[in-house]
C-alpha cells in the first residue's frame, strides 16, 4: 500500500472516530446545559406556586403545566426532575414533558406541585443543532484531509521522481546518480546516503569487472609465452619421448588454461551486463548458421544432423549471446555423439529441443551445468561450454530440461516471452 | 630485401620470441614496448607490417591505428591483442587495422597472416608460392604439381598454404585444426579429426610426386619436408 494511501485511511479511519465521540460529545453537554436550564425554571415556577399557595391558599392549576393538588401523604419530599410524556386528546398525540414535583405541607394541608415544560420545542432546536455540528464538524474533516493529501502529494512529489530516477538507474548507464534535492531534511539525507552508497558500489563494480577483465588478458600474454616457448622446443629434433610427452602436456594444459580464463570472462561479462544488445533473432537460422560451420566435422565424422520446425522460434535477445548459446549446445551434442549417430534439432513457437544419442545417462545429471563438471576424461573437455549455455539461458529466463530416455540425451529449452 | 616488422609489445618475453621467430621467417624485426616509440619511428622509416599489442603502457594501441594508416597507407596492421573478438576485433577493423590475433596465438598462424597481408598489395603473378614440386597460386587459388593442376577443396587448399608458408618448421595438430576451423576449434576434440585431413592431403601429393611431403613428428604434429 502506499504511504499516501496509508496516512489517508488512517486520517479517515481515526479521524472519524474523533469526530464521532465529539460530537457526541457536544450533544450530550448542551442536551445536559439546555435541560438544566428547564429544570431550574421548573424549580422557580414550583417555589412561585407553593408561595401562592402560602399566601392564598388557593391556586388556579394550569393542565398539565402547573398543578397543585392535594394528597393524603404526609411528607415533605423534593422529587428528581425527570421526563413524561402526556396525551394530548385535542391533538391525538403524546406530547414530551419535562417535569418537575415537589411534596409540601402548606397551612396544615399536604400538597404535592408539579410544574411541567413541554419539550417538543426543545427537542426540534436540539434535532438541528446536532445536524448543524455534525455538518459543521464533517466539513471541518473533510478539509483538513483533501488539505494533507494535497500537501502529502506535493512534499512527496520529489521523493517519488528520485524513486523513479532510482528504478531507471543502472551500473552499466555511462551517467551517474543524480538526485534531487527535496528541501526536506529526512529525504535529502536518504539521497546523501543513497548517492554515496551508489558510487561505492560503481566503484566495486567497475573494480570487480576490471579485475575480471585484467585477469582474463593480462594471463594471455604469458600464457602465449609459455605456448609460443613450446612450439618453438618441437622444432628441436633431439628430444626423447619422456621430454616430448611433458613438453606436449604443458602446451595442451596452456591452450586449456587460456580457454578457462577466457570463457570465465565471458561468464562475467554475461553478468555483467555487458551483452544487452536487443535483436529479434531467428533459432533456426542460426541453427542452420551452426550446422554449416561444422559440416566437415559432422561428415568427418559421420553425425546424420536433422532439423525439424513446426514454427519459426524467434527470441528478442543479444545476437552474440544466442549465437554462443546454440553454438555450445550444439557443439556439445557433436562432441558427445558417436560416430554415424543422429542429432535431431526440434524447433516450435514456445520451445526447442536437441537430441544426440548415447550409451549410458549422465552420472550426475544435475551436476551437468556446473562449470567445470565434466564426466569426459578427455583434457579439452573444460565443462565450461555448458555453464555459458546455462548462464545465457538464465540471462534470458529460457528453462532447460536434460534427461536421458532410449538411449538418447535430451535437452529440452522452454522459452518465456522474451 | 627483408621486410620491415615493427613489433610493439610491451612484454618482453613475447617481443623477444615475436621477433626471433620472425627473423628466422626472414624479416627484419624492431621493438619497441611505448606507443610514443612506435610514432617516432614512422617518420624515418616504412614499415611493412606492425604488430600491436592494445594494452600499452602509454595508452591503447586503437588509439594509434589511424596515425600509422595517415603516415604510409600500405603498412598492414595486425593488432595482437588478448581482448577478444566480441568488442575490440570489431573496433580495431573499424579502426582501420588489417587483422586481428588473438592472444595466445601459434606463431605459425601469425607467419600464415603476415605473409597473407603481404601478398594483398602484390601483382597476381608474384602471388606464386612454391614447394619442390609443387605451385600454389594464391590469386587464383589453384595448385599445380608437376605443372598439372589439381584439384584441391577450400579446406585442403587451406592446409597446404599454411604448410608451405611455415614450411620445414613443424606445426602442432591445434595449429592445423585452429587455422582452418578458426573458432570452431576450441569445441572439437581434434585429434582424429585433422589426421584424416592431413592423410587425404598426403596421399594427394604423393600421387603426384610419389613423395610424401608432408612427415609426422611423433608427439608434436606435422611438417613440410622434403627430406
Amino acid at each position: 500500500m502506499k504511504l499516501l494511501t496509508k496516512i489517508n485511511r488512517s486520517y479517515l479511519k481515526y479521524g472519524l472516530l474523533v469526530f464521532l465521540i465529539a460530537d457526541v460529545i457536544i450533544i450530550l453537554m448542551i442536551n445536559y446545559i439546555l435541560k438544566d436550564e428547564i429544570d431550574q425554571q421548573l424549580r422557580l415556577e414550583t417555589k412561585e406556586i407553593v408561595r401562592n399557595l402560602e399566601e392564598t391558599g388557593n391556586f388556579q392549576n394550569i393542565y398539565p403545566t402547573a398543578i397543585a393538588q392535594k394528597t393524603d401523604k404526609s411528607e415533605e419530599k423534593v422529587y428528581q426532575p425527570k421526563d413524561t410524556i402526556i396525551y394530548d386528546a385535542i391533538q391525538d398525540v403524546m406530547i414530551p414533558f419535562r417535569e418537575f414535583s415537589k411534596s409540601k405541607i402548606i397551612n396544615g394541608i399536604n400538597y404535592r406541585v408539579t410544574t411541567r415544560h413541554m419539550l417538543m420545542e426543545f427537542n426540534d432546536i436540539f434535532a438541528l443543532f446536532t445536524v448543524l455540528i455534525s455538518v459543521v464538524l464533517f466539513l471541518v474533516f473533510l478539509g483538513f484531509l483533501l488539505f494533507t493529501q494535497k500537501l502529502n502529494t506535493m512534499l512527496w512529489e520529489t521523493f517519488n521522481k528520485n524513486i523513479e530516477r532510482l528504478r531507471s538507474y543502472s551500473f552499466n548507464s555511462p551517467s551517474k546518480l543524480e538526485l534531487t534535492a527535496t528541501g526536506i531534511n529526512e529525504f535529502d539525507d536518504l539521497n546523501h546516503v543513497l548517492s554515496m552508497m551508489s558510487s561505492r558500489l560503481e566503484k566495486d563494480y567497475t573494480a570487480t569487472k576490471e579485475f575480471s577483465a585484467n585477469a582474463a588478458h593480462e594471463l594471455q600474454t604469458p600464457l602465449a609465452v609459455i605456448r609460443n616457448k613450446c612450439e618453438n622446443l618441437f622444432s628441436n629434433s633431439k628430444l626423447d619421448k619422456n621430454t616430448i610427452e611433458t613438453i606436449r602436456e604443458i602446451y595442451l594444459s596452456t591452450d586449456k588454461l587460456s580457454g578457462i580464463t577466457k570463457a570465465l570472462l565471458l561468464l562475467a561479462k554475461i553478468d555483467h551486463g555487458q551483452f544487452n544488445e536487443k535483436d529479434h533473432v531467428s533459432l533456426n537460422q542460426i541453427f542452420k548458421y551452426w550446422i554449416n560451420s561444422f559440416i566437415d566435422v559432422i561428415q568427418d565424422r559421420n553425425l546424420i544432423v536433422s532439423i525439424s520446425a513446426t514454427d519459426n522460434c524467434q527470441l528478442l535477445m543479444d545476437k552474440r549471446l544466442a549465437n554462443l548459446l546454440i553454438q555450445n549446445i550444439f557443439a556439445n551434442s557433436i562432441k558427445h555423439s558417436n560416430i554415424g549417430e543422429e542429432i535431431s534439432i526440434c524447433l516450435a513457437k514456445d520451445y526447442f529441443t536437441i537430441t544426440n544419442s548415447g550409451e549410458k545417462a549422465i552420472n550426475q545429471p544435475d551436476m551437468i551445468f556446473n562449470r567445470f563438471y565434466t564426466e569426459s576424461q578427455n583434457i579439452g573437455s573444460t565443462g565450461i561450454g555448458l555453464a555459458i549455455v546455462k548462464k545465457i539461458a538464465d540471462h534470458y529466463k529460457i528453462d532447460i530440461n536434460y534427461s536421458f530416455k532410449d538411449f538418447k540425451h535430451l535437452f529440452t529449452f522452454k522459452l518465456q516471452d522474451c | 630485401m627483408k621486410k620491415e616488422v615493427l613489433i610493439i609489445e610491451d612484454d618482453f618475453s613475447l617481443q623477444k620470441i615475436l621477433a626471433d621467430y620472425l627473423s628466422n621467417c626472414g624479416f627484419r624485426c624492431t621493438c619497441v614496448e611505448l606507443i610514443k616509440e612506435g610514432k617516432s619511428l614512422f617518420d624515418k622509416k616504412f614499415f611493412h607490417i606492425v604488430l600491436l599489442d592494445l594494452g600499452l603502457p602509454d595508452g591503447d594501441g586503437l588509439d594509434c591505428i589511424s596515425f600509422i594508416k595517415s603516415i604510409w597507407a600500405d603498412t598492414g596492421v595486425i593488432i595482437i591483442s588478448a581482448r577478444d573478438k566480441l568488442e575490440d576485433r570489431v573496433d580495431g577493423l573499424n579502426l582501420g587495422a588489417d587483422d586481428y590475433l588473438v592472444k595466445p596465438f601459434h606463431l605459425s598462424e601469425l607467419n600464415a597472416r603476415i605473409n597473407a597481408l603481404l601478398r594483398r598489395n602484390l601483382q597476381p603473378e608474384n602471388q606464386v608460392l612454391s614447394f619442390g614440386e609443387i605451385e600454389i597460386d594464391t590469386f587464383f587459388n589453384q595448385v599445380k604439381i608437376g605443372n598439372e593442376q589439381i584439384d584441391f577443396s577450400r579446406k585442403e587448399f587451406d592446409l597446404l598454404l599454411y604448410f608451405i608458408e611455415n614450411k620445414n618448421r613443424v606445426l602442432t595438430k591445434e595449429s592445423l585444426f585452429e587455422h582452418v576451423w578458426g573458432e570452431n576449434s576450441v569445441f572439437m576434440d581434434n585429434s582424429d579429426f585433422i589426421y584424416t585431413h592431413i592423410n587425404r592431403l598426403r596421399n594427394k601429393i604423393k600421387k603426384s610426386t610419389g613423395d610424401n611431403y608432408i612427415k609426422t613428428v611423433h608427439g608434436f604434429g606435422y611438417k613440410l619436408d622434403i627430406h
